[in-house]
């Protein structure tokens, strides 16, 4: 059996984790949020409207902040449609999705579910076919107390208090070809400066997200992040970063090593952003939003198609993506991955949170059911707190179509000082058991406190006909020998080992 | 009173890389006495058969040096190098325009060839892209490398030196971004040439590694703009980007003067990143290297040297440069040895600017005494002899303190190598709290078995104490105070002082 060998030490620390970095995404796409959070008449429907067996999954995911209302969709999306009386809200031509938008669900509805299911907003102004008035006056309905136009419109529509929204997008992937009101780097740069310009005039306190790179194979990356930077960097905090994989046709060797691809892409990023402060003489560092990740099993192509053959639909079943035991390795390294980088990226959100790319699925009228992959975002979020630890890893490695080495053994450590853990996230990459060891440098390991693991007999295999054919099991095999742990890690499978220190 | 403590951990495992012998590598040029009366003085008692000092090479000898880079500096950017070759009695005396001086052509790259090999050192050769381009840059290049059978190397045959000198490291240009350079560039401008001169090198010799040039210093208005321009063009051809910088104390401000060391690695960082976005930028799969191929104090001379160059220029080896170093230039030497060891992943050449005479570790009287060695000397030779091997990540938390124009920093800068052949393990240490000594425990318990061998410190009372010619007011001695106790080496740091402390497996002095 082949071996792996991970070193850690307590001093050895690369990054305090940000909670917002397992926050997710809600956008008016598909069946996101009509029939997925919010579908008034469900048996498990609230006052609101909003589905409570939807609610306890997101609240049991560990889900801590969610973006909104897009994406894609935000490009061309009037936030004074989504407010005000329900009756009176125009119906529109959603044209990223080219759906059909009712504007039942708004910014209010919204703000009402984000309370409920206790996550912070971060939201989105469409920077495609509107500018800096709509974003400042959506601001300002937002976050003004009273005693102007747009605070007191939002009194009117019922909600006394300010919002206090701290973090919002500058528009979305406005480097994209497909973004309703695409921009070059120089026409965004200018726009983004100015708006977040203006955006700080109303609230010093907002954060602010820049549009990034949408995707690692874009032509204009990371020339994007640079053209962009020099106009935005002292104005706002963080820069966007999208990511989704598919490539599953390529094989489970060549799919699975793109968690190296993420790595130097925001690898890539860091040194973006630090060339441009050293150009700007700025002291402020500047930190990443990774505000879209996924895996994607259906082409992109297919998605269009089915848009393109029936359009102007309302909450059409889009992109309903189900996930196998391989696509979810992927999916929690991709989560692991950000971990190591804890140092910059603050936040992240996982892409969608329901029924597109997403872990909780709803059927309409009927049941809430999760893809694998919503056990290692849980786990991760319920138990990846407190600050990440330096992996020393020597691991026997791969080759394949992307990278000539891929280490078949990923790692991440974390120490939660509060409860006193040691945390580890492994995955194996090989279709075969590796035997691990773990040396712990600088803590005295006193038990093993659970050891989960997630894997299946079949890669291929999926949680669609079966909702309980992939979860994860408690295991009873770590031994502990003074500070020294080993396991054989199952082949093609996730794991978390807490042990008490 | 208690003594403020800082604690260090390091770890066998956690590695930052090999340390590239490279970075103890230093500069030769043709600038004031460096060349004629420093290592060339056929008159002088210790000159050997070549009119090379064997005094000055000795002490070459102890810095262990093991590239030179040749022939300059600004120099380069006006240089002719068929001037220096062949029957010295025929060569041309030129006005030498960098440092306004008259260039005799004595020397040139057969005998400094000779001089380096009998140093124990390599070449490390740069051409002129100031007034010149790819055409001289080729010719030198065969002139150097090429074996025979063409216009250039048989010259070289003929001008008795049978074998290529076979130089690996070519510097593209010097300081093309600084408008004091002769032929100073934009950076499109250098980016283009640059790039073509190396793509014509190459064909010549695939085996040769170029440098790019990068940056004067971190306060040049085009950086780190530069870096990513030219190397957007120079990516795919280059092996480093080279990187320069000095630091003085002209405002007389101690404290703040030992915090630049903070400013180089700042520095250092920015240009990574920079090489890592270009790297994206052209999707390439190539990391580009750092040369840091000058760096030191310079400043002290700085009155007289434009007293030389304005009034009484086209001189022979005027005393041009001739940085007389304090011992707080030493510490200072001691952080950038510190700093540079520290981004041993990426930076694998650094030159000490210079050797012999101009801003130099090595001093030679003027007419003709003797040789002595500056503050700086001993630092750089305590790095260069036991900094080699793998340099590790080492954690630290030092006390700190407040400076003037960097706000609140460390006490103690520390670098750690490991040389795992030797079994040796090598702390450098800089207390730059010029008020209070600190107690550093560093933590070295995966290093089972390891003593100390011997605490060598570098310290004096004044900060502006200097050597001279026979006196040596600082230099280091052995017995500074550690010891280790349950896998934690105590040691004290004095206030103001360089430390090297030294671990070897199982032997005790």
């Amino acid at each position: 059996m082949k071996k792996a060998n991970i070193i850690i030490n307590k001093d050895f620390k690369s990054g305090e984790i940000d909670k917002r970095i397992y926050s997710s995404f809600v956008e008016h796409m598909g069946r996101v949020i009509y029939s997925g959070i919010y579908e008034p008449g469900h048996p498990k429907a609230d006052e609101d409207g909003f589905r409570q067996d939807v609610m306890e999954k997101v609240k049991a995911m560990g889900v801590t902040g969610i973006r909104y209302p897009g994406g894609n969709f935000v490009s061309c999306y009037d936030w004074r449609d989504g407010v005000g009386p329900v009756q009176q809200r125009p119906k529109r031509l959603e044209l990223a999705w080219r759906s059909v938008e009712t504007n039942e669900f708004g910014t209010n509805e919204f703000m009402k579910w984000a309370g409920k299911v206790n996550v912070e907003p971060i939201f989105a102004l469409n920077l495609g076919t509107k500018g800096i008035e709509n974003a400042v006056s959506f601001v300002e309905y937002c976050n003004i107390a009273e005693g102007t136009w747009y605070s007191d419109l939002r009194k009117e529509h019922g909600v006394k208090d300010p919002y206090g929204i701290k973090t919002w997008c500058l528009g979305n992937e406005m480097d994209g070809d497909w973004q309703i009101g695409h921009k070059t780097a120089d026409e965004y740069g200018r726009l983004a400066e100015e708006t977040a310009k203006a955006i700080k005039l109303i609230d010093p306190d907002i954060e602010l997200i820049a549009c990034g790179s949408s995707k690692s194979d874009m032509d204009t990356y990371p020339e994007w992040e640079a053209i962009t930077l020099k106009h935005t960097y002292d104005y706002v905090d963080y820069i966007a970063l999208h990511q989704y994989y598919g490539g599953q046709e390529k094989g489970t060797g060549s799919f699975l090593s793109q968690a190296l691809d993420m790595e130097k892409y925001i690898r890539t990023v860091i040194s973006v952003c630090d060339y441009v402060k050293a150009e700007k003489r700025s002291s402020k560092e500047l930190y990443i939003s990774l505000d879209e990740w996924g895996i994607w099993a259906t082409p992109d192509n297919e998605v269009s198609e089915e848009i393109n053959r029936a359009p102007w639909r309302v909450a059409p079943g889009l992109n309903e993506q189900i996930y196998t035991m391989e696509d979810t390795l992927l999916f929690a390294d991709m989560l692991m991955v950000m971990l190591k980088y804890a140092d910059r990226i603050k936040i992240a959100c996982q892409s969608l949170l329901t029924n597109i790319s997403a872990a909780i699925m709803t059927e309409k009228n009927g049941d809430v059911w999760v893809q694998p992959i919503y056990y290692p975002f849980s786990y991760m979020s319920k138990h990846g707190r407190g600050v990440v630890l330096q992996s020393i890893v020597d691991s026997p490695a791969y080759q394949c179509e992307l990278f000539t080495k891929v280490p078949y053994i990923d790692t991440v450590a974390v120490y939660n000082e509060d409860v006193k853990e040691l945390i580890y996230f492994q995955m194996n990459r090989m279709e075969e058991s590796i035997e691990i060891t773990c040396e712990i440098q600088g803590f005295k390991p006193e038990h093993i406190i659970e050891h989960v693991a997630l894997w299946s007999e079949d890669k291929k295999m999926t949680n669609y006909v079966n909702h309980n054919a992939i979860q994860p099991v408690q295991m009873e095999d770590v031994v502990l020998c003074e500070r020294i742990f080993s396991y054989e890690i199952k082949p093609l499978s996730w794991n978390m080992i807490r042990v008490k220190v | 009173m208690s003594t403020k403590k800082a604690k260090m951990v390091i770890d066998k495992a956690f590695r930052i890389a090999s340390v590239d012998k490279r970075i103890y590598g230093s500069f030769i040029e043709h600038l004031g006495r460096a060349v004629y009366d420093g290592i060339y003085q056929p008159d002088h008692e210790m000159a050997d058969e070549n009119g090379f000092r064997t005094d000055v090479i000795n002490m070459v000898k102890e810095l262990n040096v093991p590239i030179v880079r040749y022939p300059g500096g600004n120099f380069v950017s006006n240089f002719y190098w068929e001037d220096s070759v062949g029957p010295v009695a025929d060569r041309a005396k030129r006005l030498e325009l960098a440092w306004r001086s008259m260039e005799t052509n004595e020397i040139g790259v057969n005998e400094f060839a000779k001089w380096a090999k009998s140093a124990n050192s390599s070449l490390m050769m740069a051409v002129n892209l100031g007034t010149r381009g790819i055409a001289d840059a080729c010719n030198i290049l065969e002139y150097c490398n090429h074996p025979s059978g063409t216009k250039y190397s048989d010259l070289r045959i003929k001008h008795g030196v049978k074998e290529p000198h076979d130089i690996k490291l070519w510097c593209l240009g010097n300081e093309m971004d600084g408008p004091w350079q002769i032929g100073h560039k934009t950076m499109e401008e250098y980016g283009r040439l640059a790039e073509e001169t190396a793509k014509a090198m190459r064909q010549i010799d695939p085996g040769i590694e170029l440098v790019s040039c990068g940056s004067s210093s971190k306060d040049m208005a085009t950086f780190p703009e530069w870096e990513a321009v030219t190397l957007s063009h120079t990516y795919e051809y280059v092996d480093y980007v080279s990187m320069h910088q000095y630091y003085g104390n002209a405002g007389d401000d101690s404290n703040d003067y030992l915090a630049a060391s903070d400013d180089m690695d700042a520095f250092i960082k920015s240009v990574i990143s920079t090489c890592d976005y270009i790297k994206a930028k052209k999707r390439s799969h190539k990391n580009m290297y750092i040369s840091f191929d000058e760096w030191n104090v310079w400043f002290h001379s700085n009155q007289e040297d434009n007293d030389i160059m304005e009034k009484r220029p086209w001189q022979k080896a005027p005393s041009l440069l001739e940085d007389i170093y304090t011992f707080e230039d030493a510490l200072l030497v001691g952080l950038m040895l510190i700093t540079l060891i520290k981004h041993a992943d990426r930076v694998k050449i650094a030159c000490l600017a210079q050797l012999v005479n101009v801003i130099a570790p090595i001093m030679t009287e003027a007419g003709g005494g003797t040789a002595w060695k500056q503050t700086i000397f001993y630092p750089f030779m305590h790095a260069s002899k036991y900094g080699r091997g793998t340099a590790l990540f080492s954690i630290i938390d030092t006390p700190k303190h407040e400076t003037k124009n960097h706000g609140e920093i460390t006490d103690i800068e520390s670098v750690v190598v490991y040389n795992e052949e030797k079994e040796e393990l090598t702390i450098f240490a800089v207390n730059r709290n010029l008020k209070e000594d600190v107690s550093l425990e560093s933590e070295v318990s995966s290093f089972d078995g390891y003593q100390v061998l011997e605490h060598i410190v570098l310290e004096h009372d004044d900060l502006k104490a200097r050597n001279s010619a026979g006196i040596q007011n600082v230099r280091p001695k052995s017995g500074g105070q550690s010891k280790k106790e349950d896998g934690v080496v105590i040691s004290l740091l004095h206030k103001a002082s360089w430390n090297v402390i030294r671990l070897g497996k199982g032997r005790e002095l």
